[in-house]
Parts: structure tokens; sequence; C-alpha cells
């Protein structure tokens, strides 16, 4: 059997290695760089890690990946050198079993793994939480997103219309990759809600649908804004709201500031959202007009025969994760709902060399 | 000249059969796994009573997946495996 070090190409030039790639469906649609044995090498340079070192188990190919196959997905991304321990971190976070990629990989929802980056990596790397943090224009979060996802494409073996069965993607399978503005945020940062020392660098994995706008201008106070935050939490077309599951909410600086000014903590926002952002329970079965469609996996205690029962979006209120992030002017923050209890726990780990 | 890696990794390999084919039921212990999704019971429910008036099974044992997006875990496939002679799952979107 040939080694993975076997495992090359020979091209005349790199628009023949390119064009190549693109034949094999080895890309994301985007010219990739080729990984030539120089740039692999480099990047492998960055991490005290055996490149032939099992990092995971990649599904739903269930192939065992090593530091070198995440090395050649990320020089093919355009990440530098150092941005590899953040990728093969969240391949680490990702195949963990309670994430359930294998089913993130193949649904026909529209769901990918969102990486969240907490830490002084953040400073190091520039991965960006300000302006635009969803979006385009930073090279960290272009490239560390978009390896992953190659990586789930090319070892996890994730082709669109063959195994990837998404009804309909979204644009976050190109790169879903931010961090979270610890420095001005007037709460603690995510990883150490969760646990971490604040000096450990960590990267999360969400399942997420794409962000949506919870546009507010108008609340002077947090009850206006978390109200805005819990109805477009409810989005009844959201994966949340038939398949529960956990949801993340990102609040902006400037409705955080809001909300901080009248001393609330993480904390209260999360309760109140916990007890504002739900359903009526006649409403999520279309008044009877198909039957008793229940989500067979409601808690007990959800009273079925009370037509004025009012369905949480998620079963507790640590389902709901909060970040601080998003550019210093406009009064916004955005829901990225889940894909439901069937990724049963976002995933956290430690960055390491 | 330029010299790249293939960006697929290595796959092990492993050449399997698939089991003999039944050519009856009669006599023969049926599983059937409700993966938990809307209807499968139903659906399942309605197919195992087709097959026990068709044939004379000797047994059906019910199974259901914890998570319909996730594949059975390896104890329950060998429990099934061990205890059936046929098996029987559903359901899709």
């Amino acid at each position: 059997m040939q080694t993975q070090k076997d495992q090359t190409i020979k091209f005349d030039d790199w628009k023949e290695a390119i064009e190549y790639f693109y034949e094999q469906k080895w890309t994301d649609g985007l010219p990739i760089v080729p990984p030539k044995r120089e740039f692999v090498e480099e990047m492998l340079s960055s991490v005290n890690r055996d490149p032939d070192e099992v990092v995971a188990v990649f599904p739903p190919r269930e192939i065992k990946v090593t530091v070198r196959d995440i090395a050649i997905n990320a020089v093919m991304a355009g990440c530098k050198p150092e941005y590899l321990p953040v990728v093969i971190a969240g391949v680490e976070a990702a195949c963990e079993p309670v994430f359930n990629l294998s089913g993130i990989n193949a649904t026909t929802h529209v769901v990918s793994p969102l990486m969240i980056v907490n830490g002084p990596i953040r400073n190091k790397l520039s991965i960006n939480s300000r302006h635009n943090v969803f979006g385009q224009g930073f090279r960290a979060n272009a490239t560390i997103g978009r390896a992953f996802r190659l990586c789930m494409m090319n070892l996890g073996g994730g082709y669109p219309g063959e195994t990837d069965m998404s009804t309909f993607g979204h644009p976050g399978k190109f790169t879903y990759c931010i961090a979270e503005n610890e420095e001005d945020s007037p709460w603690e940062p995510f990883h150490v809600e969760k646990g971490f020392d604040a000096d450990q660098s960590t990267v999360t994995v969400f399942g997420g649908e794409a962000p949506q706008s919870v546009t507010n201008h108008i609340a002077n106070d947090p009850y206006g804004i978390c109200y805005s935050i819990a109805q477009v939490m409810t989005n009844m077309g959201n994966n949340n709201t038939f398949m529960s599951g956990q949801i993340l909410v990102v609040i902006g600086p400037e409705h955080a500031a809001t909300i901080a000014k009248h001393g609330w903590t993480k904390d209260d926002v999360r309760y109140y959202l916990y007890q504002n952002a739900r359903s009526n329970i006649d409403k999520l079965r279309f008044n009877g007009r198909y039957g008793w469609t229940w989500n067979n996996n409601w808690p007990k205690w959800y009273d079925r025969k009370n037509p004025d029962e009012m369905i949480p979006i998620v079963p507790r209120p640590d389902d709901i994760h909060i970040l601080y992030a998003g550019g210093s002017a406009g009064r916004f923050s955005v829901v990225v709902p889940g894909w439901g209890r069937i990724s049963p726990k976002i995933v956290t780990k430690v960055i390491r060399d | 000249m330029i010299e790249v890696y293939k960006p697929t990794g290595t796959l092990a390999m492993e050449s399997i059969r698939l089991s003999t084919r039944l050519n009856t039921l009669d006599g023969k212990v049926l599983g059937i796994v409700n993966n938990g999704k809307w209807n499968s019971k139903d659906l399942l429910v309605e197919i195992e009573s087709i097959l026990t008036k068709i044939f004379n099974v000797s047994e059906v044992l019910w199974w259901k997946k914890e998570s319909y997006s996730s594949p059975s875990p390896q104890d329950l496939r060998e429990e099934i495996a061990k205890k059936c002679d046929a098996v029987l799952t559903a359901i899709g979107d």
C-alpha cells in the first residue's frame, strides 16, 4: 500500500496542477494553492508533532487523518504555517463522536461547522472578531475555515450531491471561522465560561446554519434587544424549532453596551432568552392540520395537551451559547441556529503546537 | 516541473462479502431497526404486519436507534447480526 509520503503527482506548472485538482473535485470551487512538497514541509515545521501522527478518524469516510493530511489541505486553502495548529484543533474537536460530524457532513440540512477561536492566538494570528467578522477580507478567518472544509471534502469524503446531501448548503461551507472579541467584551470570554483558562487558546466547533440578523435600532434597554433576539431564535424555519439542540447568539458591541450598562451578565441574557424564545405548541403543530406532529424527543414535562403551552427553542438555558463579536458601529446582533439534538453538543479543544 | 501531494489521505481498504441472500423468511428471525424519524415506526409496523402474514417468521425483534443521523453503534450492529437472519430498517427524509 502506498503511504502518504508516496502519494504525489508531478505537473508541468501551477496552472496544470490547479486544473487537475478541479477535475478531481478536490476544491471548493475556488482555485487552490498546489500543495507542493516544500510548502507542506514548511507548514509542518510550525507544529511539534510527528507528521504521521493520527489526529482523528474523519467521517463519513472513517479515514484516519494525520497531521500531514491536514497540512496538505491547509496549504491548499492558503493558510500560513502558523495557522495549522488551529486547523488541527478544529479537526480534533469536530471528529469527537458527540459532535456527529458524520451527520453534519452528509445531512440534507443547511449546516456547516462554525469554528470559534478564543485566547491569545487570536491576536497572534490576527483572526478577526470585529467588523465583518462573518465576512470576507481576513486571511486567517478565510483560510483556516477553508482548510477545515477542504478536510471535510477531501479527507472526510463530503462531496456535494454524492455524500454531502445538503439541499441548499450555505456560504459558511466555503469558510466559517470567527474569533470572539474578548478585549472589548463586558463579559467573560466564551472559553473561560466553559472552564478553560483565559490564557489558553481554544477552538470550539458548533454545527450552525447561516447567521441571521437581529436588527434593533429602537431599544435602549436589555429587554427590547433581547426580545428581538428571542424572536429571531424562534424563527419557525430553523432546525432548532423541531429538533431542539443548541443555539448560538452573537451580540454586537452596540447591543452589548446597552445590555451591560443595565448590569446584565451573560447569564441574565441567557435566562431571559430561555424564558422568552418560545413558540406556542399549537402553532408548532400547524393547528392540527397534519395531525399530532410532535417532536418525539421533547421532554415529558412539555404539556402536549395544553393548547397554550409555550415550547422553549432549546431544552435548557445552557444550550444557549453567547459570544461578543462584530463591528463597533451598528445596532445588530446575530443568531446562528444549530442543527438540533442530533449534534448534541459543541466541542472545545485546546490549540497546541 | 512541480510535485504536489494528493489531499485525500490514505484509506485502509478491506474486502468484504455480502451475506448470502435469504430466499424465504419462514423460520427466520427478523430484526427491525427504527431509526427514530417521524413515521418510521408506523411504516415498519405496517411492513412487519405484511411480512408476518406472508411468511412464517419465527420471531421479530425490535430496536430503536438513539439518533437517526448517526450510524448505529458498533455493539448494536453486532447484537443484531448475532440474533437475526434478516434486518429491516427505515426511514429517510
